[in-house]
């Protein structure tokens, strides 16, 4: 499928970059399952749709959404900000001439067939925004509500997050879905971590069915910094997470954690990708995820250890329960190790929910059904742990709970 | 309050109960003895609705219901208790947790409130008591780093919070020096009343020294082949299996 078909309604936006994706985007096709890291991806269902771009009229009352004590808040529907629904003291640029110069159009970290969409979002993003955390004191904390409107709408969205020398900050993204239809969601994220800074990025995916969301969040990090993403995933159609992260300086720490549920045919793919560019630097990855129905899980953790980065530590850890039968995940990792004195671990496990335990608790007088919600619950309680904070963890929990089998924390 | 009849039982094709029979009465403790492989812990399993065992044959019926036709949960919700002969680790969820939603949902099912929190929490102090079950334990992941004799005790502190009607005791004195077996007596014989019933397997007599049997059952080869008084305990203690067999004509 070409993305020429695909874009005929879309109207590119005249940056220079855009201008220039949409011409490297011409003659391209998506990829496919015969592409390495598309593997397991069948993109059809989202191709063969037609989207445009749409108004940013929206009725979803977001009083449950906002996380009370972050001040600066921001409203994008179906890829434009709402200003009145939004408000700030931070450092925001906004606009596409805002991002001009901010990003380039081969700023692609590991250049190649996951860029696709990146490319999209720059091409025909009608919203940009740059955000700068130049605090020096104490964190800054953002929160990005996502509104797609379906109805066919198309949301592309650049978001470039810069975190100036020992800046703190704390984005939290929902995304949220509303009317009827099919909707796409295609954001770019881009993070700037400078030295001694500290980035943190909570993306709540919490769209319906009917929707597809791609994410490509790219980083780079200076000595001493540190990124966080996380991705909880559940409810769309297609859901693919692009999370490529370069340390370009000594002692950086990198952490991505995540869980995903799945029902129905939903498809949920993380792709991470962690380039150990420089020395004595930390990686961390954590993904959990549970599949029931005729779902499919796919996790892909690539770690490449430049030769010349000595004294690295990389983790990975894949853990899966499949729920039902015809669930399937496809879980690897991919180790790329040119220096010697490196230490990495991973594990991928996929099992079932423990019978045993099961009828233990059932014994005891509880519901299958609560009992199940119980032992997922617990099996992804692990990834909960990685946040900061238990409040940021009970809210996390509260968002995704009508998503992910999760408990309430009490 | 418990009555089995002719139950045929099989798991993986091949018949464990051969047709038992087994009444028990409110008020009553009955034991249950037998030797290794006899079909004990497989009477207790389709007892509790364990989906591993097929019931091919025969019927239960409890308090009037048919208790093969109900839920794992909803026989627990009607009363019924099995303590297990090997309690289940459950690692990430907490004993507290777990017991207070298994409370909370038996009275749903019987339609009461919720239990309050304070409520919750002094009947957790009062029962750990009971069962000197160290109140730490009542925090931790269900059975995960517990001794053999703290998961027996576990099973009986959740049996006294969750007060059945029947309790199945499935060799919850096996693996107990006697220190142990005592507090295990003592919970059972607390929770004893007019109203509820306990069926107590057992491998050894020294049990039923602590918790007095109205009725010894002896478990053979998937059929209950001699029941007597209390003294009937000493005398298989005495005389092992054997003459049971030479008895019944095997
Ligand atoms: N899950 C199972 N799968 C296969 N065989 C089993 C299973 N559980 C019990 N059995 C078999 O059933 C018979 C009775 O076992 P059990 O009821 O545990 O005996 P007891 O408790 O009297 O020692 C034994 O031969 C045992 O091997
Ligand atoms: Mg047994």
């Amino acid at each position: 499928m070409s993305v020429t078909e695909f874009v005929k309604n879309l109207q590119a936006n005249n940056s220079a970059f855009g201008k220039k994706s949409a011409s490297l985007l011409e003659g391209k096709d998506f990829p496919t399952t015969r592409d390495e890291y598309w593997k397991y991806t069948r993109l059809r269902k989202l191709t063969k749709n037609e989207f445009t771009q749409s108004g940013k009229d929206f009725s979803s009352d977001l009083s449950g959404v906002w996380k009370e004590d972050y001040s600066n808040r921001l409203v994008i529907v179906n890829g434009k900000i709402d200003e009145s629904a939004s408000k700030y003291d931070l450092s925001i640029s906004k606009g596409i001439q805002s991002i001009e110069g901010e990003i380039k159009e081969n700023d692609n970290i590991n250049a190649g067939d996951d860029q696709i969409f990146s490319m999209i979002s720059k091409a025909y993003a009608e919203d940009a925004l740059v955000i700068d955390f130049n605090n020096q004191k104490e964190r800054d904390l953002l929160q990005i509500v996502f509104v797609n409107t379906r109805n066919s709408a198309i949301a592309n969205t650049l978001i470039k997050i810069k975190a100036s020398k020992n800046a703190n900050a704390r984005i939290i993204c929902n995304y949220i879905s509303e009317g009827a239809g099919v909707g796409f969601t295609n954001t770019y994220f881009n993070l700037e971590a400078d030295e001694n800074s500290n980035i943190e990025l909570v993306n709540l995916q919490a769209e319906e069915a009917g929707t597809f969301h791609i994410q490509s969040v790219n980083g780079t990090q200076e000595k001493d910094s540190k990124i966080s993403v996380w991705n909880f995933s559940s409810g769309a159609d297609l859901i693919r997470n692009n999370v490529n992260i370069r340390q370009n300086g000594k002692g950086c720490d990198t952490h991505v954690n995540g869980m995903y549920y799945g029902e129905e045919k939903q498809h949920i793919d993380n792709h991470i990708f962690i380039d150990h560019a420089s020395e004595d630097c930390e990686s961390n990855e954590l993904f959990k995820g549970v599949m029931n129905g005729q779902s499919t899980g796919v996790f892909n953790g690539r770690v490449i250890v430049r030769k010349d980065s000595q004294r690295i530590n990389a983790y990975q850890q894949n853990s899966n329960i499949l729920l039902s039968e015809k669930a399937t995940i496809n879980s690897k990792p991919e180790l790329e190790i040119y220096a010697d004195d490196v230490k990495c671990s991973h594990g991928s496990v996929t099992g079932q929910l423990d019978a045993k335990a099961l009828f233990y608790l059932k014994a005891r007088g509880i519901s299958e059904e609560r009992a199940k919600k119980m032992l997922v619950s617990s099996f992804l309680e692990e990834v909960i742990e990685t946040l900061p904070e238990d409040e940021l963890k009970n809210y996390v929990v509260s968002q995704m709970v009508s998503r992910i089998q999760l408990l309430d924390h009490e | 309050m418990l009555k089995i009849n002719n139950l045929h039982a099989q798991v993986e094709g091949k018949e464990i109960l051969k047709g038992l029979n087994l009444e028990v009465k409110a008020g009553e403790v009955h034991a249950i003895m037998g030797p290794n492989g006899a079909g004990k812990s497989t009477l207790a399993s389709v007892l509790a609705g364990n989906e591993d065992f097929e019931v091919t044959d025969g019927s239960v019926d409890f308090e009037g219901k048919d208790l093969l036709e109900l839920e794992t949960d909803e026989r627990a919700k009607e009363g019924l208790f099995l303590a297990f002969q090997y309690p289940v680790e459950i690692p990430g969820v907490s004993n507290i947790n777990f017991l207070k939603t298994a409370i909370n949902e038996k009275r749903e099912y019987q339609g009461k409130e919720a239990i309050s929190a304070k409520d919750f929490m002094a009947m957790v102090r009062e029962k750990s008591k009971l069962v000197e079950l160290d109140s730490k334990l009542a925090n931790r992941s269900v059975n995960v780093g517990f001794s053999g004799g703290e998961k027996k005790r576990n099973e009986i502190f959740q049996m006294a919070m969750l007060e059945p009607k029947l309790s199945v005791l499935d060799e919850t004195d096996s693996g107990l020096d006697i220190d142990a077996l005592r507090i295990v007596a003592k919970g059972v014989n607390e929770l004893k009343k007019e109203d509820t019933a306990s069926i107590v397997i057992t491998h050894y007599q020294r049990l039923l020294d602590y918790i007095v049997p109205d009725y010894v059952h002896v478990l053979y080869d998937g059929k209950i082949v001699k029941s007597g008084p209390k003294e009937l305990a000493l005398e298989l203690e005495e005389k092992g299996y054997d003459w049971i067999k030479e008895e019944i004509g095997q």
